[in-house]
């Protein structure tokens, strides 16, 4: 082909112009760090990077709602452990009053210990975050879960629970509302509840109470009736009677799967009732004992109902130990279970991490290497352009 | 010896026309477009004598300019195609970086928006957190807007570059007309051709011309050269030139459209102009802009219409139920001002879900009303008639005719153009995020059996009833009521809607236990509804549910990615293309210097050497004079 001046020059001209668009995009690879800078560079990497970089910021997001967690669990779990310490406290002060050789004056005095006690498990309940929300009002974190009136405490709060993401498809409770810890607990053995009228006059106090048939038993508001020393009978809520029987101090009371203790000698026309469990609050129980303690027990029948009274409380005590107990080793599951997720979490944000990063970040190897070859290439093609425009027949003219 | 002298004489001039040209090709040699010249030798007729003919010399047969009407052509159709995919590459790369920049590229936005809804639902009392979460909605509707603004720029800019090209057109076209005229006056010898510098100059211009639009040409007899644009308009024909405009569509809507102007009425030429600058701007607009700012147009009303309809399930710190989140823009329905009728349409988003990424035109031939793509023209399936009580619907868009159409009668319809800027956020209060559900369930404390509530979950926060207290009272343990009414059999963990509320009860109820579900008041710590509108926009938004807004980002990220380096990579092409078929033309018309320099040396030494001619005929004289005079 016959080959003009304007060609050399041109053709010239735009393969230097391709070997800058090169170098260019090679230097701002190498001033990045990063193999994609545009998304017309590798279109599918830079789509897969937006991604990326947004699902790892979702992971980071787990992270920190795990976080938030961990830290609102924890409080609550203190919280619960605190309470079952009083709890702890409150039980041995009963069993101290218990005692028949304690005067009214020294129960009162354990009674005000209990009182004290009452009131720091109050304040547990009342327990915040820091941040002026309360652990166990539910929904209601603003409004103080329990207040003490003259009716007793109430609750202000609602049986609201949240839950956090901690994983694309794990959700952690982060609170366990009042009503559910200090309300939702069953009473007596958690089946039924016994108690004795506080009108006998009779010696007999109430000990153990088992089921001892499951399947025998049926729930119902049975009375145990006294027709004298030592003959009973029990009826069911119709006034059916259920069965009749003899007692003798020390023997149990058995009847429709259900099994009484009862010891001491009750007198004719004494009643004691069976009814099924429902739920008791904590504070109830607590005042039920506070109260049993304070009243004067002067007398048989009247030490008898302390007593029976006293035995109450202490299994709805032991009731409400368990309930926290249980609580507390509900919140220990989901702590485990907001560290096994946080590991399965770290583990995927590692793994996009290093996708993210071959995807998006520059061998640096390759890049220099390819630049000094388009640096070269470009400096011999301009010597070589001019040492070509020396070449005219001009010069020799 | 007189003939000598003649001969020399001729040689002399001949040799002295054919300096001149070889000089005017090296002054020439960088001029653009300029076509090199060759001065053709003849000899001169023999004369007899007698038997025998004798040369009487060389005369000079033509000045020719050395040109190829077929590799002009060929780098004419080069020239447009390359300035085509230029035109495309340089528009496209604007948008390329526009939506994936990882500092403030959507996906970014998107999620840090998702990522502030998650710091409201772990501690939803948070009046920090509140705020957080405002301040990222707000981001992202100046995201969309910024966005939108920046097409919108774009946008401008191709209709402004449309309006520059086409006025160039439109004086090439004149300016070609009138060389048309010159050559025309200056008259074309019957063997010769026309003044090289006028064809020069012309091939010039066309070549620019070439470079804005892809033209036909087509060579007349009488020398004037013919040129159309599109699908066979003319521009120039001989002497006369056609205007190439710019107005505003038909719809009044941003785009302007190009008609070409001549003695008769205007004709629509933008669907048919390609190729050129032209032809890569338009396309552009058609393939790439129009699209990207439906995507995006969809992605934003995906996001802020599915943060809405869970936002109003909710319940605010007040206690008010939540409202709209976002305002987002009504779809436009634009009536052509050609139309005869008074047809108007009232667009609205019926199925966010279901919406297509375009615009469309409805047409009215007559008896029907037809949709259609406003980017391919094609035919979209409607159902409905267009009334209140049956609206025409398609593709999510449910569409109410008013007025009395004509035949011919047109509306442009769309949802998703502008839609992105035309977003704003409603709550400035960070109290009015509705976080909690408006309502809540609570088991009586005396139930007997082992049934738990959950705590529901609102699906018509719109019920009158949303915010009474139910009662569902188990009869037995199979059976409940509600409210003390009717007897429902109790399936463990079977939804069960009271109110607008849906409810699950699992376990072993007993006769007589009691679920309440009451207004959520006071309910600060509740984090429901955030959860819900976390879930609801991780969910497929569109497509039909199949695809995730992220997704959505992605896809229109790689779409222009693509598209941008496609049309990057064609560009090198066709630049190579081009380059080769201009060093085709260009080793037939162009200057070698070398190649002047050695015809200056051949043409000097043949002056020379007819000089010499002259001399030895002068010395043969003079010999012939001196012995006459012995």
């Amino acid at each position: 082909m016959r080959i003009t001046h304007d060609t050399l020059r041109s053709s010239f001209l735009s393969t230097l112009e391709r070997a800058q668009e090169r170098l260019l995009r090679l230097q701002t690879q190498v001033a990045t760090g990063q193999r994609v800078n545009r998304p017309s560079d590798d279109p599918f990497a830079a789509a897969r990077i937006g991604e990326l970089n947004a699902s790892i910021s979702r992971l980071e997001q787990y992270q920190a709602n795990g976080d938030v967690a961990r830290t609102r669990l924890g409080l609550e779990e203190q919280a619960i452990a605190s309470i079952v310490d009083n709890l702890q406290r409150v039980r041995e002060l009963a069993l101290q009053a218990n005692s028949d050789t304690l005067g009214n004056s020294e129960r009162a005095a354990i009674a005000a210990e209990i009182r004290e006690r009452f009131a720091s498990i109050l304040g547990l309940a009342n327990a915040g975050d820091g941040a002026g929300n309360y652990l166990f009002g539910g929904f209601s974190e603003t409004t103080v879960p329990f207040t003490a009136t003259a009716a007793g405490v109430v609750y202000n709060g609602d049986a609201g629970q949240r839950f956090l993401q901690i994983s694309d498809n794990r959700f952690i409770a982060v609170n366990d509302s009042g009503s559910e810890l200090f309300q939702r607990i069953p009473d007596g053995n958690g089946t039924f509840t016994v108690a004795a009228d506080p009108a006998n006059t009779g010696s007999g106090v109430l000990g153990q109470s088992t089921v001892s048939d499951p399947a025998a038993y049926v729930a119902d508001d049975y009375t145990i009736e006294f027709l004298n020393g030592s003959d009973y009978e029990v009826r069911d809520g119709g006034g059916a009677l259920v069965v009749a029987g003899t007692y003798a101090d020390g023997d149990a009371i058995v009847f429709g799967g259900v099994s009484i203790e009862l010891d001491g000698q009750p007198a004719a026309g004494d009643l004691f009732t069976v009814s099924p469990s429902t739920s008791q609050d904590l504070f109830t129980t607590l005042e039920t004992l506070i109260s049993a303690l304070e009243t004067g027990a002067d007398g048989d029948a009247a030490h008898a109902l302390l007593h029976t009274g006293v035995g109450q409380a202490l299994a709805d005590l032991d009731q409400a130990a368990e309930h926290m107990l249980d609580a507390r080793s509900q919140i220990g599951a989901r702590l485990q279970a907001i560290d096994q997720e946080a590991a399965l979490v770290d583990g995927f944000a590692f793994q996009m991490t290093q996708t993210l990063s071959e995807l998006r970040d520059l061998d640096y190897a390759e890049a220099l290497s390819a630049l000094s070859q388009q640096l070269f290439g470009l400096e011999t093609a301009q010597q070589s352009y001019a040492r070509l425009q020396n070449l005219s027949l001009f010069r020799f003219l | 010896m007189a003939d000598m002298l003649r001969i020399g004489l001729s040689a002399l001039l001949a040799q002295q026309r054919a300096l001149a040209a070889t000089s005017n090709n090296i002054a020439n040699a960088n001029t653009p477009g300029y076509s090199r010249q060759r001065v053709d030798l003849a000899e001169r007729n023999a004369e007899r004598l007698g038997t025998d003919f004798v040369g009487t010399g060389v005369y000079v047969g033509g000045v020719r300019r050395l040109d190829d009407e077929f590799l002009a052509t060929q780098v004419r159709i080069a020239a447009a195609e390359f300035s085509r995919s230029d035109a495309f590459a340089s528009f496209a790369s604007s948008l390329d970086n526009l939506l994936a920049d990882q500092q403030t590229g959507l996906s970014v936005t998107l999620q840090s928006f998702f990522d502030a809804l998650q710091k409201v639902a772990d501690d939803p009392a948070s009046a920090a957190a509140r705020q957080v979460f405002l301040g990222e909605a707000r981001n992202l509707t100046s995201r969309f807007e910024g966005l939108d603004g920046r097409l919108d720029d774009v946008s401008a800019e191709a209709n402004a570059r449309i309006a520059t090209i086409a006025a160039e057109i439109t004086s090439l076209g004149a300016n070609i007309a009138d060389l048309n005229k010159q050559i025309l006056t200056a008259g074309v010898p019957a063997d010769g051709a026309p003044p090289p510098d006028l064809l020069d100059q012309r091939d010039r211009l066309l070549g620019r011309l070439a470079e804005l639009v892809k033209v036909d040409t087509a060579q007349q007899s009488d020398g004037t050269v013919s040129v159309f644009v599109g699908s066979g308009q003319t521009l120039v024909l001989g002497t006369h030139s056609a205007e190439l405009a710019t107005v505003s569509s038909a719809f009044g809507a941003g785009e302007v459209e190009l008609v070409l102007r001549g003695s008769g009425p205007d004709i629509t030429v933008t669907p048919f102009v390609s190729g050129g600058e032209l032809g890569g701007v338009l396309d552009f607009r058609r393939e790439m802009l129009a699209p990207a700012r439906a995507e995006l147009g969809r992605i934003a009303i995906a996001t802020t219409s599915t943060v809405n309809s869970i936002h109003r399930n909710g319940m605010d710190l007040a206690g008010d139920l939540g409202a709209d989140f976002f305002a987002l823009p009504a779809p436009q329905a634009l009536p052509a001002a050609t139309n005869a009728g008074t047809v108007a349409a009232s667009v609205t988003i019926a199925d966010v879900a279901a919406l297509q990424p375009h615009g469309y035109v409805l047409h009215y031939d007559g008896a029907n009303y037809s949709l259609l793509h406003s980017g391919t023209g094609a035919p979209v399936a409607t159902a409905g008639t267009g009334t209140v009580a049956d609206p025409l619907v398609a593709e999510g868009l449910s569409i109410v005719l008013s007025g009395v159409p004509a035949a011919g009668d047109r509306i442009a319809i769309d949802a998703l153009g502008d839609a992105a800027g035309g977003i704003s956020l409603l709550v400035a209060d960070p109290a009015r995020i509705a976080a909690a559900a408006p309502t809540r369930t609570r088991t009586a404390l005396d139930n007997t059996g082992s049934g738990t509530i959950a705590s529901g979950t609102v699906f018509d926060a719109a019920h009158p009833q949303l915010l009474a207290t139910a009662t569902i009272e188990f009869i037995d343990a199979s059976t409940y009521s509600i409210d003390g009414a009717g007897a429902f059999a109790y399936t463990p963990g079977a939804d069960i809607d009271v109110n607008g509320t849906r409810v699950r009860i699992e376990g072993a109820p007993a006769a007589g236990d009691q679920f309440f579900i009451e207004a959520n008041l006071g309910g600060v710590g509740d984090n429901r509804n955030a959860l819900a509108l976390i879930d609801g926009l991780a969910s497929g938004q569109l497509d039909g549910g199949n695809t995730t807004l992220h997704g959505a980002v992605a896809r229109l990220v790689t779409e222009i990615g693509v598209q941008t380096a496609e049309t990057a990579s064609r560009r090198d092409a066709q630049g190579l293309l081009l380059e080769q078929s201009q060093q085709k033309l260009d080793s037939i018309t162009g200057v070698n210097l070398d190649e002047e320099a050695a015809d200056l040396l051949r043409y000097e030494q043949l002056y020379q050497a007819a000089a010499q001619t002259i001399a030895v005929a002068d010395s043969l004289f003079t010999s012939l004079i001196d012995v006459l005079r012995r």
